[in-house]
């Protein structure tokens, strides 16, 4: 039996910082204690404020030994660090998440696995890279982005960036990245993180006049129906769907409902999960409100917009729309169109539903109870009030643009807007920061992967992303790294030890010949930095002041509680440095012209980009959701860990925020009023490259995340905790389909297709369906993008990331890997 | 001339030189059925006249003097009223729908149980206006000035009173708001900027209703509905809102000054910034509510039920409130 584990108190005299979780958009808030090592608090006196010599309930305050670390700053003094979740913010209520629960476990530390961290700048040379000083990686790094430039125009230097919020960026590193690359440089080659292109996720929302996060998490307390489209939110919004999905389902939310809407009918919550697997959310929901309250339409693939076309067309005949609404809240000439085109009015009611259960899979009587539960008028004839959210199923689905659309069209035609318990909204995956100049491109936006294969861009500056495990078509563009990265590498290593004007001719002779330069920053070293010419250490969570909004707009600041590892600077540092060093070399030549797009890089702090922003940053009309006139540093930190949610304005002297959008019933559209999107018939069928899979092969790779892991893993994959339980992805699939191939639980099978192939371990689950699986994405170890064509949806550019249909083959077990793992049901609650 | 013109002109030529259908019953008939719609009246002058029943719908009677006349019952439907003189005028369940009685005076008028909707009194005067269970929603009354007004019981759902002034004004059990929470248009009324200052608005239905910098000074809200009505940076020191529903209100920046909320309902109110100083909240509920950045000097909060409030930056909270100074 091991030992026990002894966890330090901290002492009331600790010093106490706000913060918020670095991973989920949900934003959970956590109280951090710092307190010199040897200076612990008592089970009596401490700062928890807690007795421990009393026997504690189940789920009091405690810190847990995931929540504590020891931390050596850059002076060598040794503190204690508990980081243990916030009561007093209304997000979580003081839950926490088993990411969240593990923050101080992802802390930098040298005597810990987290020592891995990027510590100093490093620049290839001879078969690998070697440590150099800021001055030395800025001075080059600028040298070749002003060669490039000069010789190739903006539009050679690629970018993919961060735009997120809470551990992966903040509002004031966004800023200093969009001043860079956009106001500065210029370029129109950007593109986000996840994706080929620089573009929103959710354009037919804008389109329509709607942002992407409307509602405020409450509403999921105070809707009778929640819809939730092609998301999982235990796994991956988890506290909002435990404190306050399952508060509504489980009736815990009634007094609150009582309150609300006084003498309107009022019974516990109802949900609607449209997923193609029988997640662990409707397990959990169903377990919290009963079956019977429950309904998960288990969707095929690509058949989004005929579901919620159909739902909608049921509505309409029922009379069950909101007709107010609709003519004095949205244009009602799209209110036509989408009739005729969308729910294709003019053919039998009866031909387009069952047209629509052929095609998604799911019978009309199903649809008709979602359309029942959406939109039917209550008990006592008041107007039901539905919460819908979406996301990556929607959003990676085929197609975009119309997917999305569908879903925003059964909002405006239900009236669920701006009203309490209403709302249509992303669920969202990693918190928002998107605070930038505009992105100097159109629409479409350019296809930067497609670019960098073939190498138009020369300059290409990755930041907090890894595209060889997220992007589209992965192993190709792992192919342009060592190829195109290659000649640049050679280069590098003629011309060291010479002066770095020569170096730097180098470097363009080898684009001349399809080079590409390659630069990373990151906090580790990636398998996409392993490739880079120049790698540059960034801050992390905690080790920089940042501020950034949760998907409820809640803004708040994440205060800096401790140094940054070695020489690693903030991302707004890092942009600031290469900024002023462009602006001396134009300056040095006598180009005042583009000399001067580089100046006002002069931050001193954190704060002070995040009030330039504040004053610069202008948003969208259709996305108004990052405005924060009037923040300051000093109000975040008095307001604490509920902050204040966005867009704020000032109303006689005060910052006053906005918990829901759209209540003045005014829309981001010229006229003020909203848009219904059509979708024209009949409804996109699969572009050719992905039909010639789906006949090809025998399963459709769905893809996704899993609650105890997040993103690529970058921290995770240090830490024991998650590796034990993910040590390669997983692959789920029917266990039918798993018999028939001989594939045993936890045998590593082989995914393969036309584009790539991947590995990953077996565990047979009956909540996908026959020829259907699910992978893990992102996974250091196989990542799904191996297998995705490079097919995107031509009015977004966005990727069509479900869509992979491959081959499985069983290669044998690796007991070695799965001794760790548990291969039993998931997706069950009681 | 059309027989029906003909027969407006002569009507109005005896009317004009002095006869009154009070005269004989037979006469009144002839009023009450008399078929003016769409004459052109404009300037006439029919003051204490007896024009009860009349059908003066789509009428032009713009500038016309109609002080003291009785209409009861009459049908204004459509009728252009502007800048008329109705004032002590008897309009008891007269139809004035979609009437152009922009500027006009209906001072001291009776408008009992008449209908008006979506009737335009922009700017009109309506002092001591009497129009107790009347139906004016939808009706536009900006600027309109209602002091003194006996509103009580009657509808204005969805009606426009932005900067009208209802000082003094009885609002006993008016129905202004939407019939569901939530549902700002077309059911709530709009009383953007209004001047509600002494008013009696006690039971009044005021949910979703638009109150934002609202005048409401020493108003009595007594058992109101307000839910989910916008009191944005509306002024209501010395407001009587005891009891009244608050449930899900945007209060921000409003200033409470001696507002007495005792029992008032504020769960999920939206306060951020407001000045409750001297107020008295007790047994008020505050659940699920943010009054962050809000003021409470002085404020008397025994019994103030609180869950889930947001609390942070607010000023001078009363140490029985779970948070010092």
């Amino acid at each position: 039996m091991a030992p026990p584990v002894k966890v330090p108190l901290p002492p009331r005299n600790a010093q106490t910082f706000s913060t918020v979780c670095q991973f989920c958009i949900v934003g959970c808030g956590y109280k951090v204690y710092k307190w010199p090592v040897g200076r612990d608090g008592v089970a009596e006196a401490n700062a928890l404020g807690v007795d421990f010599r009393q026997p504690q309930a189940a789920f009091g305050k405690w810190v847990a030994p995931s929540m504590h670390a020891v931390i050596t700053e850059r002076d060598g003094k040794q503190f204690n660090i508990a980081i243990v979740p916030d009561d007093a913010c209304s997000v979580n209520s003081g839950l926490s998440s088993v990411r969240g629960g593990g923050l101080a476990a992802t802390l930098y530390a040298p005597d810990r696995p987290t020592k891995a961290r990027l510590t100093t700048p490093l620049l290839a040379q001879g078969d690998g890279q070697k440590a150099v000083s800021w001055d030395e990686a800025v001075g080059l790094g600028a040298a070749i982005i002003k060669a490039v430039t000069d010789r190739w125009g903006a539009d050679a230097v690629g970018m993919k960036f961060f735009d997120h919020g809470g551990g992966g960026g903040g509002f004031e590193n966004n800023w200093a990245v969009g001043r860079l690359f956009f106001s500065g440089i210029g370029t129109r080659s950007a593109s986000i993180h996840n994706r080929p292109a620089y573009n929103s996720e959710v354009h037919a929302a804008g389109d329509a006049g709607i942002a992407a996060l409307t509602n405020a998490y409450v509403d999921a307390q105070l809707a009778d129906t929640i819809l939730v489209v092609g998301a999982n939110p235990y796994e991956t919004q988890t506290n909002y769907f435990l404190n306050h999905m399952v508060k509504n389902l489980s009736g815990d939310a009634l007094s609150l409902k009582r309150g609300a809407f006084g003498a309107e009918a009022v019974e516990k919550g109802r949900m609607i999960v449209v997923d193609p697997r029988r997640t662990m959310t409707v397990a959990a929901a169903e377990a919290a409100a009963g079956k019977e309250r429950v309904l998960h339409l288990a969707i095929e693939p690509g058949s989004d917009i005929w579901l919620l076309n159909g739902i909608a067309r049921i509505i309409l005949e029922r009379n069950w729309h909101d007709g107010a609404f609709i003519s004095q809240r949205t244009e009602t000439q799209t209110f036509e169109a989408y009739q005729r085109s969308s729910l294709m009015m003019d053919r039998p009611r009866n031909e387009m539903l069952g047209e629509a259960a052929q095609r998604t899979g799911i019978s009309i009587a199903d649809m008709e109870k979602a359309a029942q539960w959406i939109a039917a008028p209550k008990a006592d004839g008041s107007p039901r009030r539905c919460l819908m959210h979406y996301e990556k199923g929607l959003i990676w689905g085929f197609k975009n643009y119309e997917n999305v659309a569908a879903i925003v069209d059964l909002a405006l035609l239900t009236g669920s807007l701006g009203k309490p318990g209403s709302g249509v909204s992303r669920l969202g995956g990693h918190q928002e920061g998107y605070v930038r100049p505009p992105y100097p491109g159109g629409r479409p936006a350019l296809n930067v992967d497609e670019a960098v294969r073939r190498g138009a861009v020369k300059l290409y500056w990755v930041g907090g992303c890894n595209p060889l495990l997220t992007t589209l078509r992965a192993g190709a563009m792992e192919v342009a790294f060592k190829e195109r990265g290659g000649l640049v590498t050679a280069s590098l290593r003629a011309s060291q030890g010479k002066p770095i004007g020569e170096r730097v001719a180098g470097v363009v002779e080898a684009l001349k010949q399809g080079g590409m330069f390659l630069m990373v920053q990151d906090i580790y070293s990636t398998a996409s930095s392993a490739y880079a010419h120049l790698v540059l250490p960034a801050a992390g969570w905690g080790e920089t002041n940042l501020t950034s909004i949760n998907g409820e707009r809640r803004l708040r600041l994440y205060q800096r509680f401790m140094d940054p590892p070695g020489d690693a600077k903030p991302d707004w540092a890092i942009m600031a440095l290469f900024a002023k060093k462009l602006h001396e070399f134009y300056r040095a030549e006598g180009n005042s012209l583009l000399a001067n797009r580089f100046l006002d890089f002069d931050w001193a702090s954190d704060e002070d980009v995040f009030i330039q922003a504040r004053y610069a940053f202008k948003g969208t009309a259709a996305d108004p959701i990052e405005g924060y006139a009037g923040v300051t540093y000093d109000l975040l930190r008095r307001l604490g860990p509920n902050g204040i949610q966005t867009p704020t304005r000032i109303v006689n002297n005060v910052v006053v925020g906005t918990a829901r959008l759209y209540e003045d019933g005014k829309f981001a559209t010229p006229s003020g009023k909203a848009r219904f999107i059509t979708a024209s018939p009949p409804y996109p069928g699969y572009a050719a490259k992905v039909e010639a899979q789906r006949k090809r092969y025998r399963f459709w790779i769905n893809n996704g995340r899993s609650n105890h892991i997040w993103q690529t893993v970058y921290h995770h994959r240090f830490l024991d905790f998650f590796n034990e339980r993910m040590p390669i992805p997983h692959l789920e699939m029917h266990p039918d389909d798993a018999k028939e191939l001989q594939i045993a639980a936890g045998d590593v099978v082989e995914i393969a297709n036309d584009v790539g192939r991947v590995e990953a371990m077996a565990y047979p689950t009956d909540a996908v369906k026959r020829g259907h699986t699910f992978l893990i994405f992102g996974q250091p170890r196989g990542a799904a993008g191996e297998l995705v064509s490079d097919h995107v949806d031509p009015a977004t550019t966005i990727p069509y990331y479900k869509g992979a249909w491959a081959d499985v083959r069983r290669i044998g077990p690796r007991p070695e890997l799965t001794k760790t793992v548990s291969f039993l049901p998931q997706n069950v609650a009681e | 001339m059309n027989p029906r013109r003909a027969f407006a002109f002569l009507l109005v030529t005896l009317l004009l030189a002095g006869w009154s259908p009070t005269h004989s019953r037979d006469a009144a008939e002839v009023v009450a059925g008399a078929q003016l719609a769409g004459a052109d009246l404009r300037g006439v002058n029919l003051a204490g006249k007896v024009l009860d029943g009349i059908v003066l719908s789509g009428a032009n009677l713009s500038g016309a003097n109609l002080r003291g006349a009785s209409l009861k019952g009459a049908d204004l439907r459509e009728a252009y009223l502007r800048d008329s003189n109705l004032s002590g005028a008897d309009l008891r369940g007269a139809n004035l729908g979609k009437a152009d009685l922009t500027r006009a005076d209906l001072s001291s008028a009776n408008l009992e149980r008449a209908m008006a909707l979506l009737a335009d009194f922009a700017s009109a005067r309506l002092t001591d206006l009497k129009a107790s269970g009347s139906w004016l929603s939808g009706a536009r009354l900006a600027k309109a000035n209602l002091e003194r007004a006996n509103l009580a019981g009657a509808n204005l759902q969805s009606a426009d009173l932005t900067q009208a002034v209802l000082k003094r004004a009885n609002l006993v059990g008016v129905e202004f708001g939407a019939t569901k929470p939530g549902e700002r248009r077309p059911a709530a009324a709009y009383l953007h900027g209004a001047d509600l200052t002494d008013a009696d608005l006690s039971d009044a239905n005021l949910t979703s209703v638009n109150l934002r910098q609202a005048d409401l000074r020493r108003a009595k809200l007594l058992r109101a509905r307000l839910l989910h009505a916008d009191l944005t940076w509306a002024k209501a020191t010395e407001a009587d809102f005891s009891e009244a529903a608050l449930q899900g209100a945007r209060l921000e920046v409003a200033v409470f000054g001696k507002a007495l909320l005792r029992k008032a309902n504020l769960s999920l109110a939206r306060a951020a910034g407001a000045d409750f100083s001297d107020s008295d909240l007790t047994d008020a509920r505050l659940v699920h509510a943010d009054f962050s950045q809000a003021e409470f000097s002085r404020a008397k909060v025994d019994g103030v039920r609180l869950d889930e409030t947001n609390l942070a930056a607010a000023r001078n909270v009363p140490a029985s409130m779970g948070r010092s100074p």
